[in-house]
């Protein structure tokens, strides 16, 4: 029987599925390149995470609408795929005046999220059973995961890194260059993932053992009654 | 002979030096956890296959369509990921007539080695870098080499990894992230910079 | 019956990690006396530094990860000596530090702990003190010059005159003495070669692992040459510059990161020498031994299994061949 204070603790968490349990880096090791490359720069990370969730809402509606029309895996990837290379190109055009030099920034890595991982998921997951505004909020909560993650691993990285946030220099004196190369980056993604599973472990171990505590409380009043 | 020599240390740029996944992290979840030999054969090949059709395919592209228009990268990538998809179909139809049973049990991997960030990634960078048709080529194949042997790599890590009694909570894809960190520390060895990207 | 569980190799002799790893700090401490001849009292306080640190945080996460902290494992010492000796004697308190934090933290703890590291962390410390540091890493003291003042003069080492085609100006002597500038624990030829025999003798390593990285590196240095002065020469320098004499002995053996056989040892060994040459070679930095210990590292289960299978299959033919010749 399962104790009431983890059941809180699941159904709170799981209400939020995608955003803080089930999150697409951590959990799945979807989007790995852009998470440990295009983490160097917080303005870059911005620019990532828009990317992310034009093409992944893009694509979910369009991946929604072709598996109702019955059509395999192939025709949804391709589709998935071209569409979003489309959009990207779309998007680097965009006259907002801040966004396009993150996207210069990132390089390869900006027009290489035509083919990234996530997006290929969350089209495979999308349920044809369930209304289309279930999946595409299911896929938001995926996306906004992703980009909490980029941004706070990118500030961290940008501070250390370059003294800066955002572009705008705040530390003069600390510039460690090595938390800008690929390796950190890989070391930083698994540490935090390590983490997390840590912070979860111990909330259900917290949680467990309170309950249990309780109930030896109740066990020995009624004893004593 | 000079010109031969540098065509072969491009090859090796692409396949040790800039390692497409030690270095460039174009790796995705299927490619860290590839069951069996047959399944790494099967990702590379594919790989490999793919960048050079689709990379030469893009070369003419480039140079008679886009490199003269003046077409930015974003456009062009758009039409890589067309030829891309257009290549990869014909792989599948191929397949799936000529050798039915292999495309039954491989389809899985064929999909995500097909529209992989390690194709279009690299197809991108030979693209910015406006390498020529031969410099292309051993490019490609550079980095197909070194898939292969990064995809290597990661099953022996794999193994390494199941030999030890790693805690809980790096269990699984943390610990295959650390130890990829780790060897691309050692392949920043030959680097020394930055690689720009 | 009292089965006891324990991963290989099964060790059935009176030797255990305390006395092996106390070999290992007996043999470090001629090295310490050197550097504190040439340097100063600055090398003896690196080590302690380096040794607190990393003995402090390998319990510290031993503790938090509820396993047993073993007050008599020497092996946080050893690693925790073996990282300032391949440094210079004017490096600061913060990469040492860093390395040893790096070591326990990413290459040690987090793949289970004592014995269970795929990676070496002294290796890896220090490669992670390299990528940071690179300035500070590869300019050092002169010896005798510096005692007192460990950055008075820092200059490049001999790995750094080959890089660039030239023939080191150190006479023979120096070279056995050590009397040239390099990593604290890296530049004796002599003392190395005592720790290597006292290692030897008490069977703590073998003489095979460390002869056949020796050997494989010399032979690259006498084929593919960097000074134009002779092969002979360049294989002197090669050998005794930077850490490759250092890392044959210490590094090449370290029980939990090498394979488990003699000959596996041995072949992993002699691939290491090639891979090291190589990152010297073609590599950014002027010792990338380091680099090579990690990457081989990953190869040594590899060639314990691609060498168990040859095995097994020329047991397998000589006891089909043993079947016939009884039928």
């Amino acid at each position: 029987m399962q104790s009431s204070r983890l059941k809180r603790y699941r159904h709170l968490v799981g209400r939020f599925d995608g955003l803080l349990t089930r999150t697409p880096v951590i959990t799945y090791g979807l989007a790995i390149p852009f998470a440990v490359m295009g983490t160097v720069d917080a303005r870059a990370a911005f620019a990532l995470s828009v990317g992310m969730m034009a093409i992944s809402l893009l694509s979910t509606a369009v991946g929604w609408v072709l598996k109702r029309m019955g059509q395999g895996r192939e025709v949804y990837m391709l589709v998935t795929a071209v569409l979003s290379s489309l959009t990207l190109a779309g998007l680097s055009r965009l006259p907002l005046g801040g966004f396009q030099m993150p996207v210069g920034m990132l390089g390869i890595y900006f027009p290489l999220l035509a083919v990234n991982t996530l997006t290929f998921f969350l089209v495979t997951r999308c349920d044809e059973q369930k209304s289309l505004p279930a999946n595409l909020a299911q896929a938001a909560r995926s996306v906004l995961s992703f980009a909490f993650f980029v941004m706070a691993v990118s500030l961290f990285r940008e501070l250390l890194g370059k003294g800066s946030i955002f572009g705008v220099k705040v530390l003069s004196s600390l510039q460690i260059s090595t938390v800008l190369m690929p390796f950190f980056g890989f070391i930083l993604v698994g540490m935090l993932s390590a983490f997390c599973r840590q912070v979860n472990r111990s909330i259900r171990a917290w949680c467990l053992i309170k309950d249990r505590e309780e109930a030896m409380d109740a066990k020995t009043e009624e004893v004593k009654a | 002979m000079a010109g031969f020599v540098k065509l072969l240390m491009i090859a090796f740029t692409a396949a040790m030096v800039e390692n497409a996944i030690f270095s460039r992290a174009l790796v995705t979840r299927k490619m860290l956890f590839l069951k069996n030999r047959e399944e790494i054969l099967t990702f590379s090949a594919v790989i490999t296959l793919m960048t050079v059709i689709s990379g030469v395919i893009c070369y003419a592209a480039d140079s008679l369509l886009l490199y003269p228009r003046g077409v930015s990268i974003y456009i062009r990538s758009a039409l890589y990921v067309l030829i891309m998809a257009a290549v990869h179909t014909a792989m599948i139809v191929a397949a799936s007539r000529k050798v039915g049973e292999w495309y039954a049990r491989a389809k899985n991997v064929l999909l995500m080695a097909g529209y992989n960030v390690a194709v279009l990634g690299t197809i991108l960078l030979c693209s910015f870098n406006r390498y020529n048709l031969w410099e292309r080529l051993f490019y490609f194949v550079g980095t197909g080499v070194g898939v292969t042997l990064a995809l290597v790599l990661l099953d022996v890590a794999n193994q390494n990894i199941a030999m030890s009694r790693v805690p809980r909570i790096f269990r699984g894809l943390p610990i295959l992230l650390l130890y990829i960190g780790i060897l691309s520390l050692a392949f920043y060895g030959l680097i020394g910079h930055p690689i720009t990207f | 019956m009292n089965l006891i569980h324990s991963r290989p190799p099964h060790v059935r002799s009176h030797e255990s990690n305390f006395s092996v790893m106390g070999d290992m700090v007996i043999s470090l401490v001629p090295l310490y006396l050197m550097a504190y001849f040439f340097y100063g009292s600055r090398t003896l306080v690196l080590g302690a530094v380096s040794v607190i640190t990393y003995t402090v945080l390998d319990f510290l996460c031993t503790f938090l990860s509820s396993r047993r902290v073993g007050i008599l494992d020497l092996s946080p010492v050893v690693t925790g000596l073996l990282i300032p000796l391949m440094l210079p004697a004017s490096i600061g308190f913060t990469p040492v530090i860093a390395a040893d934090l790096f070591a326990i933290g990413v290459i040690k703890q987090p793949f289970g702990g004592l014995g269970q590291n795929i990676f070496n962390p002294a290796a890896g410390g220090v490669a992670f003190a390299v990528l940071t540091w690179s300035d500070s890493v590869f300019r050092y003291p002169v010896p005798i010059e510096s005692l007192g003042n460990a950055a008075a003069r820092l200059v490049s080492s001999p790995a750094a005159s080959l890089r660039l085609g030239a023939t080191p100006n150190y006479p023979f002597t120096d070279i056995f003495l050590g009397i040239y500038p390099g990593p604290m624990g890296g530049t004796g030829v002599l003392i190395l070669l005592a720790c290597f025999g006292y290692l030897v003798i008490r069977k703590t390593i073998s003489w095979r692992p460390t002869a056949a990285f020796l050997g494989t590196a010399a032979l690259a240095a006498f084929c593919f040459p960097r000074i134009t002065t002779g092969r002979f020469q360049s294989v002197l320098y090669e050998l005794t510059s930077g850490l490759l004499l250092f890392g044959a002995i210490f590094l090449i053996n370290d029980p939990a990161t090498s394979p488990k056989s003699q000959t596996t040892r041995t072949i992993y060994a002699a691939i290491a020498g090639v891979v090291a040459m190589i990152f010297r070679y073609l590599g950014a930095y002027e010792e990338g031994l380091v680099f090579a210990i990690l990457l081989m590292n990953a190869f040594s289960l590899f060639i314990d299994m691609r060498y168990e299978k040859i095995r097994h299959r020329e047991r397998r033919a000589l006891y089909a061949e043993q079947q016939t010749e009884t039928v």
